[in-house]
């Protein structure tokens, strides 16, 4: 199962980065692990979420965790895959 | 308008000199007072030395020259450096004007061998000086101008380096986003959508924004640093006076050819010099603080390391107080050189028989010597850790070297002491090193060597508490290392401040502060009191439901 996930996550976030990287000096290597593990870190822990929130059934705490570990991943994928646009959008108008 | 000729200087005992003996002492430091005297006057009249008189082989500059240094009211600024800066012509003064020279000797009083020797020796010194140094004189004066009160604007290549380093460093902002998302994803209770959406990524923004006007901002800067100094600038009519006083008090006391007018000579060279080579550590600086504005500015959004931002930018400020500092000592020069009565009282005239006008010449050391202090203060003042007070970079160097060295023997020493014999063996090295075996020193040794931190944090904790500032190290560290700062026997003693670039120390802990906070405090290093969240941690928080 967590080969599956790995190697699903793998093949999604590699075109990704490969796609995203490049034309940032000395900066590039950082900005890539940390995309990289940004999207790692969000899909783990959505799919976790997801699985956590399946097994709770009725417990209150365990729906609790689920939900957060899922609105982490969302908030963290929608933060760090925007932001290389925000980034974009920053450099545009301080240039 | 004869600045030098004063109706009062004639020097009997100069001719004399020159004309009996003439030695080369009398030649060398006539060159060296011509070189450095009206130097430095130019400087004290900014941009006022224009129209000079010409027939002491001073054509100085032009007054409509040097514009990019000129105050927006340079129309007065001509008509004050054209005019008499001398007090007001009498009909004595005229007179000597028509009868005397630029050494203030009387024309036509002189005759024999004697006035041909002193006439063929004026004419060679003015010779010399038209040909070679009235010209690098003029060059000079414009330089000291623009390079002591002014603050360059980056420009040119200054500026191309800092794009390069801002495209460098740009790319720390899209860093910051993705480690923002990311300590969302994994704290997403301490790092929300509220944090990232009114905290950081305005920082951001503000980071992008600092990247792209800091150049427009450094040129302001500069272009205040000049206002404010030339605002602050003595009047022009009043710099005249005083670059005509110190002028002609380094000409007639070169005649005098005094041993104190020597070093009077030599001290006035050396100071200058100096004044001048900090004014141009200052223009480095500023540049140099251009060129790393964009670390600086990273470092602002970066916890842990903002200070830095604070350290720069009050940096910066520093270069530009310099400047307006200098303006104002400039002025205070100018009275004291121009009328030196209204410091000294009646003390003026007291050492008339050694040397003329030696206040003159005395005032104008002094505050070159102020003007030498004044960067190396306020860059104490910019980075507060940076002690100038006895030898800047002497003590720089010595800190630096003496740190590294005192750091890895201290590491070496403690490794030895701990693989070989552990506490027992650290209390040993304690005991033979004399480190205050007589009280608990021997005691810390054993904590400190035992491969706790007690030692370290205890002395660390009592000083940051007294506020003491001393280099003695804590107890525990010397028993534990044998560190080459040991203290005498008897106890840890306060290092004395004779020694070249050392810090002068305050007295250590007494054992009454030592008992009082490390019954309060444990054995964690810090200021917190048991109990208390120690600084870098987080608070425990409550969930949502109250918990």
């Amino acid at each position: 199962m967590i080969e599956v996930v790995h190697a699903t996550l793998s093949n999604a976030a590699m075109p990704m980065v490969a796609l995203q990287a490049g034309g940032y000096g000395p900066w590039g290597t950082v900005i890539d692990i940390l995309r990289g593990l940004l999207i790692a870190a969000g899909g783990l822990g959505f799919v976790l979420g997801m699985a956590v929130k399946g097994a709770a059934a009725g417990n209150a705490d365990r729906q609790e965790l689920g939900n957060r570990l899922m609105e982490g991943a969302i908030v963290g994928l929608f933060v760090g895959l925007l932001g290389e646009a925000i980034y974009n959008l920053i450099v545009g108008w301080t240039s | 308008m004869d600045l030098v000729n004063g109706p009062t200087k004639t020097n009997v005992t100069g001719r004399q000199a020159i004309t009996t003996s003439t030695p080369l002492m009398v030649i060398v430091a006539a060159l060296l007072v011509l070189l450095i005297g009206p130097a430095a006057s130019a400087a004290f009249a900014q941009g006022t030395p224009g129209e000079w008189d010409a027939r002491n082989g001073i054509p100085l500059s032009d007054p409509h020259q040097n514009d990019s240094t000129a105050s927006p009211d340079e129309s007065s600024l001509t008509e004050s450096a054209s005019a008499d800066p001398s007090p007001e012509p009498t009909d004595e003064m005229a007179a000597d004007d028509s009868s005397e020279d630029m050494y203030g000797e009387a024309e036509g009083d002189q005759g024999g061998l004697a006035g041909m020797v002193l006439d063929w020796f004026k004419a060679i010194m003015g010779f010399v000086y038209d040909s070679t140094v009235g010209d690098l004189i003029k060059k000079v004066a414009e330089a000291l101008q623009a390079g002591i009160l002014g603050l360059p604007a980056p420009s040119g290549e200054v500026a191309s380096m800092y794009e390069g380093m801002v495209g460098a460093m740009r790319p720390v902002i899209l860093v910051g986003i993705l480690v923002t998302a990311l300590l969302m994803m994994l704290r997403t209770s301490n790092y929300d959508i509220a944090y990232a959406g009114f905290s950081a990524l305005p920082r951001f923004i503000g980071l992008g924004i600092a990247f792209a006007f800091l150049p427009q901002f450094m040129e302001i800067l500069s272009e205040m640093a000049l206002d404010v100094s030339e605002a602050f600038l003595p009047s022009a009519d009043r710099a005249a006076i005083a670059g005509a006083e110190l002028f002609k008090s380094a000409v007639t006391n070169m005649l005098g050819a005094g041993f104190l007018n020597i070093i009077l000579a030599i001290a006035f060279t050396v100071v200058g010099f100096g004044v001048v080579l900090v004014a141009v550590l200052k223009n480095i600086l500023f540049q140099l603080r251009f060129i790393a504005g964009p670390f600086a500015l990273a470092s602002s959004v970066i916890p842990g390391v903002n200070h830095l931002a604070a350290s720069w930018f009050r940096g910066v400020l520093a270069c530009a107080a310099i400047p307006v500092l200098w303006s104002l000592e400039l002025g205070i020069a100018s009275v004291i050189v121009s009328s030196p009565e209204a410091i000294v009282g009646e003390m003026v005239d007291v050492l008339g028989a050694w040397s003329d006008g030696i206040f003159t010449s005395v005032g104008a050391i002094l505050v070159l010597y102020v003007m030498y202090k004044t960067p190396f203060k306020v860059l104490e003042w910019a980075f507060e850790s940076y002690d100038s007070s006895r030898g800047a970079w002497r003590g720089l160097v010595r800190g630096v070297a003496v740190g590294l060295a005192t750091s890895g023997i201290r590491s070496g020493v403690k490794a030895l002491a701990g693989a070989a014999s552990g506490g027992a063996g650290g209390a040993a090295v304690g005991a033979a090193s004399g480190a205050d075996a007589r009280n608990s020193a021997a005691k810390d040794a054993a904590i400190g060597a035992g491969g706790s931190r007690t030692g370290l944090g205890r002395g660390k904790t009592i000083r940051q508490i007294t506020g003491q500032r001393t280099s003695s190290p804590p107890a525990g560290e010397i028993g534990a290392t044998g560190s080459p700062r040991l203290s005498p026997p008897g106890g840890p003693q306060p290092e004395l401040g004779g020694g070249g670039g050392q810090q002068k120390a305050l007295p250590a802990a007494s054992p009454e502060i030592e008992r009082k906070y490390l019954k309060q405090e444990g054995t964690v290093p810090g200021m917190e009191k048991p109990g208390r969240r120690i600084f870098g941690t987080r608070k425990p928080q409550k969930d949502r439901e109250g918990k």
